[in-house]
């Protein structure tokens, strides 16, 4: 007889298969991406209307209270100058992707499991099955891409607002002007603060797009589970960012 | 196209459980050309799970479904989708999209599949829904609509693509008797116009009258008797006998 803990891992491991074969599918269906340009469209303005302003406020006040934070320590070294770089390398490099990323799992993880799981338990799913209008095409690439895509570039406009907060911090104490704090924080950046950690948030907003479809696609039966497949579409895409993010992290440490 | 058998849908020894639940222990069927089968059953017998099958959302655990003579999960996917195109299936609950007006629920099958101009969606779309009476409410959302009109909405949806084979999963159920009457009818003369081989679900012993052509009793998983209606409305069974009383 199976224990309780084989159990659940067994019907993890499951899971987890059930995951990577849907995430396959993703690929391969993906193929015909250009027949739904026009819904992924409307996906991705949805998908991005919805989570702005939180990202705004959070990316704002992100850099102000980074910049207020670093500013009594720094200061007592001397080393006032560094702020605006040290915003900028950890804001790009680490804040930024990982703070609007778990928020993005927040807003479009459970909105797309939500959405997808309704339309499970009402049959709308089944139905177009049914009539051959292939759904995973239309309802899981469609959101899928738009959250792929819709991701980086929310972080991209939160790290310019989190700079732009990080400014205001010191312009508020201090006299720094935009020219100074624009090439202390630009100055400093090399290669590997740009691109990897924006490669990463292409990942990162796979996994959102592709976990939340993936639980509303498979949702159970009943009206609660609906509810349930939001939920764990937040919990899980939540886990995989952090989880995704140290590997990446490792990963560009080699280079 | 290409199939000219006499029996359009044909299950041979479908048998599917879900965990310890046997629900269908051994099922055959053969449904021909024109023909309207009604499966008649207590709830829970697995009666949706029988259309589910022959359209193929649920695969059997064994056994065979056949539809315009092939095995529908050893088609080829792009022969799957055309078998799918050419089977209509009414779900219990009508499962309109409900993020869509009733307009554009009937035009995404037709966008989806042929792509055809606005002149073209708008004569479809409206010689559809008045099919079932529901031209007033072509703007409406789903939400808006009563039971039995999203039933009717289903339907045209259905009927949109011009199936030859049609499924209906209790069409009836959960509607006042003249609403189901309407429903009835409009089974009968999407039959009649269209020669349509339908499978009807129901307990709805109206509907049995208006359109069977043959009845099936499902029982324990598994047809007890299969007649014209005459036969089974006299057999002696006990099971039988309580539907039509
Ligand atoms: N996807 C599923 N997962 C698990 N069990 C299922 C599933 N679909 C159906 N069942 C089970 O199969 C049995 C038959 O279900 P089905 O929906 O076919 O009944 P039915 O004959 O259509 O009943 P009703 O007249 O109430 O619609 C039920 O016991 C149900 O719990
Ligand atoms: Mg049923």
């Amino acid at each position: 007889m199976k224990t309780g803990i084989q159990n659940i891992l067994m019907n993890k491991i499951e899971t987890a298969g059930e995951i990577m074969s849907f995430s396959f599918r993703y690929f391969r269906e993906a193929a015909g991406l250009h027949r739904e340009i026009k819904e992924t469209l409307k996906q991705f303005y949805i998908l991005i209307l919805r989570s702005l302003p939180l990202v705004s406020i959070t990316g704002l006040i992100l850099g102000l209270t980074l910049a207020l934070q670093l500013k009594p320590t720094l200061q007592s070294f001397g080393a006032e100058k560094l702020i605006p770089s040290l915003l900028s390398v950890s804001i790009l490099r680490e804040i930024g992707p990982i703070i609007i990323s778990l928020i993005c799992a927040g807003k479009m993880g459970s909105a797309i499991g939500a959405e997808l799981g309704s339309m499970k338990v009402t049959e709308q799913i089944a139905a177009m099955e049914a009539s051959a209008v292939r759904p995973f095409s239309y309802l899981v690439v469609t959101r899928v891409t738009a959250a792929t895509i819709g991701v980086p570039l929310l972080i991209i406009y939160a790290n310019a607002l989190a700079l732009a907060g990080g400014f205001i911090a010191l312009k508020l104490q201090s006299d720094i002007s935009v020219v100074l704090y624009t090439r202390l924080a630009f100055d400093i950046l090399g290669f590997n603060d740009v691109i990897p950690p924006f490669l990463k948030t292409f990942v990162f907003g796979y996994t959102i797009g592709i976990v939340g479809a993936f639980k509303g696609y498979n949702c159970s039966r009943g009206t609660e589970s609906v509810g349930l497949a939001a939920n764990s579409a937040v919990v899980l895409s939540s886990l995989l960012i952090i989880l995704l993010d140290m590997i990446a992290v490792q990963i560009s440490t080699i280079f | 196209m290409g199939f000219d058998g006499k029996n359009i849908i044909s299950l041979k020894s479908v048998c599917k459980s879900f965990g310890k639940n046997e629900v269908l222990k051994n099922v055959s069927l053969d449904v021909s050309k024109g023909e309207t089968l009604v499966v008649l059953g207590k709830s829970g017998t697995g009666k949706s799970v029988i259309l589910q099958c022959i359209i193929g959302l649920m695969k059997p655990d064994s056994g065979i479904v056949e539809v315009f003579g092939k095995n529908i999960f050893e088609m080829p996917p792009a022969e799957f989708l055309n078998f799918r195109k050419r089977t209509g299936f009414l779900f219990q609950s009508g499962a309109l999209y409900d993020s869509m007006s009733i307009r554009e629920n009937l035009e995404f099958p037709l966008i989806r599949h042929f792509n055809p101009g606005r002149d073209v969606l708008n004569e479809k779309v409206t010689k559809s829904l008045d099919e079932v009476g529901l031209l007033k409410s072509i703007d409406k959302m789903p939400s808006e609509l009563s039971g039995g009109m999203k039933k009717r909405a289903g339907l045209a949806r259905t009927l949109i693509l011009e199936p030859e084979i049609l499924l209906y999963d209790e069409p009836t159920t959960g509607l006042d008797p003249a609403t189901s009457r309407d429903i009835s009818r409009l089974i009968r003369s999407v039959q009649k116009e269209r020669n349509m081989t339908s499978v009807v679900v129901t307990h709805d012993m109206e509907c049995v009258r208006m359109t069977a052509d043959r009845i099936a009793v499902l029982k324990d998983g598994a047809f007890t008797v299969t007649g014209i209606p005459e036969e089974i409305m006299k057999a002696e069974d006990e099971y039988v006998k309580s539907f039509f009383n």
